[in-house]
């Protein structure tokens, strides 16, 4: 009878909408970290190019880095004044050690350099030298449509999305103009759920041209790597490529390219939501660029001590950091502070543990992409990875949903990542 | 989940960080409580003897579940019960599996049985049912119906034994404290879907939807299973796609054949089965589509078998040859998505 009590206080089965959770406070300012760690690497490709020496002054907004090659070079700049400290290796959010230029604040002066104006006509420069991450490559080609704009909120401790939209409209409205003008594309969808009524309805109030910026609602929110089953709700297409003639933009670019295009601002500075157990004040925050989650969870009342996991991202789709310095960076949608305890594998409750699975196929209906997860992990579990791959096993966008509703309590959303990694044929880890 | 290397008190696991709080035992125990009008109703129109017949196929379902764990044990040790109950992993017959099987199936017995054939029915549902085949998770067949398939085939007389509903007032003035009062001799009847086959019949659509006909404990009140059904759909246990489909197949191809569709929606046990059986989580498709051609299935089968078989009712065996083909029709749904994997390559 253990399971009795739990019939009752379950909670709900999908995550709550964040259109009712969301933090009603304006976004406060954390502008004055005291040091800054800017990575020189993105991923696990090749380390950008570094235009600046240890112990060398650097003002808030300089040019101190360059990635990309020649005709797509993004800039990277300082976001805060201060000197190089040092050029060594760090770890940062996504999970390894990069190089990272670390730069301690000397002074209080505030002064943000402005990027170099550059003639109106060359609008695309002025993005590139304001270190916005947009899809150039793809936007210069020219057969781009429709310009997405994924402003759902899947995660359901991120609300910074709904907090742009809400505080920040003009400036989104024009970012996105200036986009659609720049690369002469007819028109621009900003996606909401249809659950977000009262956002939706003002927005249409607001909006200015409505034939160009188009404020639609779809029907559930959508992760970032499942932007094309967004693409493919919105434009109603079956079957086929549904992210064919369509470019994906960050809400956040749109706020940036604003802030560039109207005050010459680089793109140094971003919202986001701290949340968690850990913090006494869950709040959105706009913090500069590089200061290191330790910092930003001290600014929000959390004490380091006492927490025990640290997730840049959701609750959902997150990345476990195993250290408190890391950076904040460009796409640092939020911090997920936890304070929990763990128990000792006998002293678990028996209930909580991992069951056989019971096919009740929640995964199956809560999975945006649409394959059978249960399936998929026995036969990961059995390396059977033929049979796996044919029931749709790289169609996976690891949001993290099957986990999360699963009442056997099997790591399906683990499983299938493992499963991802792992040789097709013999079942054998690549790395 | 691991202490990092960095800082040894962070914890490093795999996402996602956030569980609902559901496990299996809530599955179970959601049917449990959506089927407590049920019981009432049984009470209600079959007397005090239903309650025995429950209680008797629930505690053999579940004795029989934890002798047969014990036996399956390595090194098993011989402590008091309780204590191998709270701390030994193999033994799980609080997770409500046994309790759901075993109401279940005294859900679909005739109210006058003999004592002894619950018994042995719960029996064969756990033990051949379900633990032959490797436990919770892993049966092909719904247990309580293949316990049923199996009393209906070996003792055909007991099953097909029907009395009227139960006149309380009667017994009430009867009854005393000695036991030799206890007992009520129940007046033999047929079920509306006997009566419609032997001798074409009908009964009045309000008698059927209350449930004041004869039949199984479980199946009579259409009432009490669509309050049940109810609070199953609220707690999101079960979805349309199997009960939706397997009703509307009845009532559709029992209108295309002539027949009343509203008389063979409510006679019988369709709703029992359709949301109570059928919805089985283990014995039934786990594809969207899998599940609605489950359902269709299951509802022109038991048409079939009603109208052209030899037996008056036909939703436990529609259900359980459906429960057969459930590996194939997974086998061959959930590849909607799989075009697009072919163009990616």
């Amino acid at each position: 009878m253990d399971g009795f009590l739990p019939t009752f206080l379950r909670r709900r089965q999908t995550p709550p909408p964040s259109a009712e959770t969301r933090f009603d406070q304006p976004a406060n300012l954390y502008l004055h970290p005291p040091r800054a760690i800017i990575p020189l690497q993105d991923g696990p490709g090749r380390p950008f190019q570094c235009l600046v020496k240890p112990k060398e002054e650097v003002k808030a907004g300089q040019k101190i880095g360059e990635k990309g090659t020649s005709p797509f070079a993004i800039s990277v700049h300082a976001p805060i004044s201060g000197i190089v400290r040092e050029i060594e290796t760090h770890p940062v959010p996504h999970g390894f050690y990069a190089m990272c230029v670390v730069v301690e604040r000397e002074g209080s002066e505030d002064e943000v350099q402005k990027i170099c104006p550059v003639p109106p006509e060359k609008k695309v420069e002025t993005l590139q030298q304001a270190g916005i991450p947009l899809p150039y490559e793809k936007l210069a080609e020219g057969k781009i449509d429709v310009l997405i704009v994924n402003a759902t909120e899947f995660e359901p401790n991120i609300t910074i999305h709904h907090n742009l939209l809400w505080e920040k409209f003009p400036q989104i409205e024009f970012g996105l103009n200036a986009l659609l003008e720049i690369f002469s594309i007819p028109k621009g969808i900003i996606c909401l759920e249809k659950e977000q009524r009262q956002l939706w309805q003002d927005l249409l109030n607001k909006v200015g041209n409505k034939d160009k910026v188009i404020i639609q609602g779809v029907s559930r929110s959508y992760p970032s790597t499942g932007l094309n089953f967004l693409a493919k709700e919105v434009q109603r297409r079956k079957n086929g490529v549904a992210a064919e003639g369509v470019a994906f933009v960050e809400l956040v670019d749109l706020w940036a390219v604003a802030r560039a295009l109207q005050e010459g601002f680089p793109f140094i500075e971003r919202p986001l939501t701290v949340s968690g157990s850990g913090i006494p004040q869950p709040q959105n925050l706009i913090v500069r660029i590089g200061a290191t989650f330790a910092d930003v969870i001290k600014f929000c009342g959390g004490k380091i001590e006492n927490i025990t996991q640290i997730v840049m991202g959701g609750a959902l789709m997150g990345i476990s950091q195993p250290a408190p310095e890391v950076p904040v960076g460009q796409r640092t949608e939020g911090i997920w502070a936890l304070i929990s305890f763990n128990l000792a594998k006998g002293h678990q409750s028996k209930m909580y543990q991992e069951g056989p699975c019971v096919r009740c196929a929640k995964c199956v209906d809560s999975c945006p992409a649409n394959i059978v997860p249960n399936i998929i992990a026995g036969y990961a579990r059995k390396k059977m990875m033929e049979e796996a791959i044919a029931k749709g096993l790289f169609l996976c966008v690891d949001c993290g949903l099957c986990s999360y509703v699963c009442p056997a309590r099997i790591p399906l959303a683990q499983i299938l990542k493992e499963a991802k990694a792992r040789k097709p044929i013999s079942g054998e880890a690549i790395f | 989940m691991s202490a990092s290397k960095d800082s040894p008190r962070l914890i490093l696991s795999s996402p996602p960080y956030l569980r609902t709080g559901e496990t299996n035992h809530c599955l179970m125990f959601d049917v449990w409580i959506a089927s407590l009008p049920i019981v009432l109703a049984g009470l209600y129109f079959f007397g005090p003897y239903s309650l025995v017949v429950m209680f008797l196929c629930i505690f053999t379902a579940m004795a029989t579940e934890a002798i047969i764990q014990m036996a399956k044990t390595p090194n098993y040790r011989l402590r008091p019960f309780i204590y191998n109950l709270l701390t030994n992993e193999r033994i799980t017959i609080m997770d409500g599996s046994a309790l759901v099987t075993g109401l279940l199936l005294a859900f679909n017995l005739p109210p006058q049985v003999p004592f002894w054939l619950p018994i042995v029915g719960s029996a064969v549902a756990i033990s051949l049912g379900k633990q032959i085949f490797g436990g919770l998770g892993q049966n092909i067949f719904n247990p309580a119906l293949f316990a049923r398939a199996f009393l209906m085939a070996a003792w055909p007389a007991h099953m097909s034994s029907w009395v009227n509903p139960f006149p309380w007032e009667k017994w009430l003035s009867q009854v005393s404290w000695l036991p030799s009062t206890w007992y009520y001799d129940a007046v033999s009847s047929a079920t509306p879907l006997t009566l419609m086959k032997q001798q074409g019949t009908g009964t009045p659509i309000l008698d059927l939807f209350l449930g004041n006909v004869g039949g199984c404990i479980g199946e009579v009140s259409a009432l009490a299973i669509l309050i049940g059904a109810a609070y199953l759909f609220y707690k999101g246990t079960i979805t349309w796609h199997i009960p939706v489909p397997y009703i509307g197949t009845v009532f559709v191809l029992s209108a295309i054949l002539g027949k009343d569709p509203v008389f063979h929606l409510f006679a019988g046990g369709l709703f029992l089965g359709a949301f109570f059986m059928a919805t089985d989580v283990v014995t039934s498709p786990v594809t969207k589509q899998g599940r609605i051609i489950f359902g269709v299935g299951c509802g022109v089968l038991t048409v079939l078998i009603r109208l052209f078989g030899s037996y008056p009712e036909g939703v436990s065996y529609a259900i359980l040859i459906m429960n057969a083909c459930t590996p194939l029709i997974d086998r061959y749904t959930g590849g909607a998505a799989l075009k697009i994997a072919g163009e990616r390559k």
